[in-house]
């Protein structure tokens, strides 16, 4: 399965958010999209769920246009982490992650078996079996990490969308939370993240995607993407590399100075 | 991950709360009358009479204290759910209000003694226009801005109300004013309710349709969305439900308040506080609630009616305190 | 058969209408001569009907007839054979009557349902004058088959009116301030303003130029000079904020100013009775008062002219 971005440009009020960006996520890869604050990785992120308007673009699914799919069909070929970790109402951890089978119930009827061994095994996945009976509201930041990105992997959708799956979690977490995602990759969903941390991004992706100030400039595999020059150009950082075994890895290490002004004063 | 009730035993037992509370309506009269003098003349052989009054004014009260009762909550726990604020209620679109505002200029200019349904009829026409006018401001707008105007249109129409009472040179029109928004279901009709019930039904069918999506909208519109939940069609199923059923409620019995919001918040934990659970067992919640203000209001023996909105507030407002009493740390997480 | 089913649908179309229509006026509801079992649930008409029926057909009145003072011993009898009623469509059902009066506001519901459910109900309109009390007298008098007792009633009160009316001194009617709660004073077209120019005064409302009830500011009141003012705190019930206007020492300072006062209780104003008549004649006598001290002061040369 492909999802696949062609030409999408966002703007609001005549200023460019994210221009003729494509890109694309096919069963079996883990792609990161990272980039600067404000790149618009998010929006072109929401933009192919059609969560977020588009001025410009197709998201075709397996050719298909995605976005005329009826809602369900949506739901069940791609899931969605999002930013927002705010789950309303008391429910228990078994309730949150069986929201993930909304695609796949229907009219008043409640959860299947079927639905119910899918919440199993994302829960499974997750370690989060001794959560289940917890409201969500009382767990710590790592644990509803964990339960809302079970509720994601309930789904068993092909695709999985992520958009800053790791913020605000500890080293533990984060390294938990990756392992995961490279775990559902492996056995045939694609995963497409958002990431902030380019440590992770190098470690974990099997490709990248990098965006600056709305537009993708580069995309490829960690190693040809996460280039010095890029690295200065774009983050304007200097990072220090280096191999643990047979897998390199890559640390932000210095700001540069920017003589010029710098990018700040971009519209 | 269990509620503390499982599900269809809390159905049932609303349910058969509410076939006692309504079974007792029937029975009970005004206590200026004699609160079971009804009773007694049947006993006696006056039989006609008797069942003449239990057609033609119980049966009618009781079933729109009912009716009404399950609009309020039903509406109170959808508005919450997908509003996702716990102080949400009925009125907070402006649908009562502008059913109250028709009311009010109805017994204002003395229209209302046209015929007899003028008033519900203007009430339910004001609630569908208000309606309209919501949708017009924050139709592609977030729920912020649908809020926004809810309370907007429901200051307007209360302000425009109160300027009728205010200037209103007759003093009988201004208390008939004030006690109609005060809210009652005493001596309506069989035709009040064969007015109100088609519109009710439709509004609770309307908004029974959107529960799932509730759902899903615990986790955020983002997400609820990446689901396949099509936001803006729930939002207007909402509206538009909530303003058929809850606009024709108003429109026959008054301005009640609190049962919207104090029933959901009631019954919330007992259904593994799931917004879509939530629906029929507030209904159900509401509807006893109502039955039993308004036995009440039959029961108190003050001269003066007690109205039926002013009982609901009486009992609903120290319940909401003691709620939140209880659930101080819960509301904070 | 066609044919047949044809002229019956053609026959009932008809009479359903015409039975709608009835069944919506309520024209066609068990309409009696003489009724005999009447219930009243508007305190006014409670009061009419009162001084037109033996008490024997007098099934129910309002509880607000058993207050106090609010009816004249001479009607008690019918109070102790008639039940309290609180204009509930419940207990006039009960009562099984074959007359339902009542007043057109707040008991809207119960008349409607009442009439849906074929009694004869009559609604009287309060009034704005005399001429409409009459017609209310005359309506009330032809429902309950007192048509001659009726026209003797209003026959008497006209004459009394007159008798009262002939006592009036002549010149320029005074200015009489009735301040009640919340500084409301009648204007013109209130029933107050024609009982009050009946008694030979001009309201205080009338003299500012408006129509039907008005809270008059403080500081405009002030600035009246009203000949008569009345001294009752209104309602004499409970105090409220609403009667507090009447504590205000400035109120008292220039009600002090008028030539006198005069205390009018209620029960003369609520609804047009022949009680109303006492209230004219006390206006009367208080504008002879008044006349009697203006000569006085203008003889002994004290008053500049007030």
């Amino acid at each position: 399965m492909k999802l696949e971005a062609k030409g999408i440009s966002v703007a609001i009020k005549g200023c460019r958010i994210v221009a003729d960006a494509s890109l694309s996520i096919s069963s079996g890869e883990m792609v990161g999209l990272i980039g600067p604050n404000g790149a618009g990785k998010s929006t072109l992120l929401k933009a192919m769920l059609g969560i977020r308007a588009r001025a410009a673009g197709t998201i075709t699914l397996d050719g298909r246009d995605f976005l005329t799919l009826p809602g369900r069909e949506r739901g069940r070929s791609v899931s969605f982490l999002p930013q927002e970790r705010r789950v309303e109402w008391r429910l228990p951890a078994y309730d949150v992650v069986m929201l993930g089978r909304y695609p796949h119930m229907s009219g008043f009827g409640g959860p299947t078996s079927q639905d119910r061994a899918a919440v199993e095994r994302a829960l499974q996945d997750v370690d989060g079996k001794g959560l289940a009976g917890r409201p969500v509201a009382v767990l710590s930041g790592g644990e509803k990490s964990r339960i809302l990105l079970a509720r994601v992997l309930a789904v068993e959708a092909p695709i999985l969308l992520a958009d800053e799956p790791i913020t605000a979690l500890d080293p533990y977490h984060q390294l938990h939370v990756m392992e995961i995602l490279k775990e559902r990759a492996r056995s045939g969903v694609g995963v497409l993240a958002v990431l902030h941390d380019l440590a992770f991004a190098m470690r974990f992706m099997d490709r990248l995607v990098l965006m600056d100030r709305g537009c993708i400039v580069a995309d490829g595999k960690p190693a040809e993407v996460l280039t010095p020059e890029l690295l200065a150009a774009v983050y304007r950082i200097d990072a220090v590399m280096g191999s643990h075994g047979d897998r390199s890895f890559l640390h932000p290490w210095s700001r540069q100075a920017d003589a010029a002004g710098g990018r700040d004063a971009e519209p | 991950m269990k509620p503390p009730i499982p599900y269809l035993l809390l159905i049932a037992l609303l349910l058969a709360l509410l076939a006692a509370l309504a079974f007792l309506s029937m029975l009970v009269g005004p206590a200026a009358a004699g609160t079971f003098e009804l009773l007694g003349l049947m006993g006696q052989g006056e039989g006609d009479i008797a069942w003449l009054i239990m057609r033609e004014v119980r049966l009618p009260r009781t079933a729109l204290a009912l009716m009404e009762g399950a609009t309020l909550g039903l509406a109170g726990a959808v508005l919450q759910g997908f509003l996702r604020n716990p102080l949400a209620d009925p009125g907070v679109i402006g649908v009562s209000s502008g059913a109250s505002l028709f009311a009010v200029l109805m017994l204002y200019t003395g229209l209302s003694a046209a015929f007899p349904l003028a008033l519900p009829v203007a009430a339910i026409i004001g609630a569908l226009l208000c309606v309209l006018i919501l949708q017009g401001l924050a139709g592609r707008g977030g729920v912020l801005t649908l809020i926004l105007a809810g309370v907007a249109i429901s200051s307007l129409a209360g302000a425009i109300s109160q300027l009728a009472m205010n200037l209103s040179p007759n003093p009988y029109a201004a208390t008939e004013i004030m006690f109609w928004m005060m809210g009652s279901v005493t001596d309506r009709s069989l035709d009040h309710l064969a007015l109100a019930a088609p519109f009710m039904v439709i509004g609770w069918l309307v908004l029974a349709w959107s529960a799932r999506s509730l759902d899903a909208l615990s986790l955020g519109e983002e997400a609820a969305a990446s689901l396949g939940v099509n936001v803006q069609r729930t939002r207007t199923l909402i509206v538009v439900g909530t303003a058929i059923c809850v606009g024709a409620g108003t429109a026959v019995t008054g301005g009640i308040g609190f049962v919207g919001l104090v029933v959901p918040h009631l019954l919330r934990r007992l259904v593994g506080h799931s917004p879509s659970r939530l629906l029929l067992a507030s209904a159900l919640g509401g509807a006893s609630l109502l039955v039993a203000a308004d036995i009440l209001v039959r029961i108190i023996a003050v001269g003066a009616e007690v109205k039926l909105g002013v009982v609901t507030a009486l009992i609903g407002a120290p319940f909401f305190l003691w709620l939140i009493f209880k659930a101080r740390t819960e509301l904070e997480s | 058969m066609a044919d047949h089913s044809r002229n019956t649908f053609v026959a009932l179309v008809p009479a359903a209408l015409l039975a709608w229509g009835m069944a919506v006026s309520g024209a066609a509801a068990d309409v009696v001569k003489r009724p005999q079992r009447i219930v009243s649930t508007n305190y006014c008409t409670d009061q009419i009907l009162l001084r037109l029926v033996e008490p024997e057909r007098i099934v129910s009145l309002t509880y607000l007839s058993w207050k106090p003072g609010e009816t004249t011993a001479d009607l008690q009898p019918a109070l102790r054979h008639a039940k309290k009623n609180h204009g509930l469509a419940e207990e006039v059902l009960m009562l099984d009557p074959d007359l339902v009066v009542g007043g057109a506001f707040s008991a809207g519901f119960s008349n409607s349902l009442l009439a849906r459910l074929g009694r004869n109900v009559i609604v009287f309109e309060p009034e704005q004058d005399f001429e409409q009390w009459y017609a209310n007298v005359r309506r009330m008098g032809e429902a309950v088959g007192e048509p001659e007792r009726a026209e003797k009633m209003i026959a008497e009160f006209k004459s009394e009116l007159a008798a009262a009316r002939a006592e009036i001194p002549p010149g320029e009617m005074p200015i009489y301030a009735n301040l009640t709660v919340n500084n409301w004073i009648p204007g013109k077209d209130t029933l107050y303003q024609q009982l009050v120019n009946a008694g030979g005064f001009r309201t205080l409302g009338e003299t500012l130029g408006y129509s039907g009830y008005r809270g008059i500011p403080l500081e405009q009141l002030i600035r009246t000079k009203p000949d008569l003012v009345s001294n009752t705190s209104a309602y004499e019930s409970p105090p409220s904020l609403a009667t507090m206007n009447l504590q205000h020492p400035l109120v008292r300072r220039w009600a002090s100013q008028a030539y006198a006062s005069i205390k009018i209780p209620e029960r003369y104003v609520n609804c047009t009775t022949p009680e109303t008549l006492k209230m004219i004649r006390q206006l009367v006598q208080a504008r002879k008062d008044i006349e009697a001290i203006k000569q006085q002061r203008s003889a002994t040369g004290a008053d500049p002219g007030k």
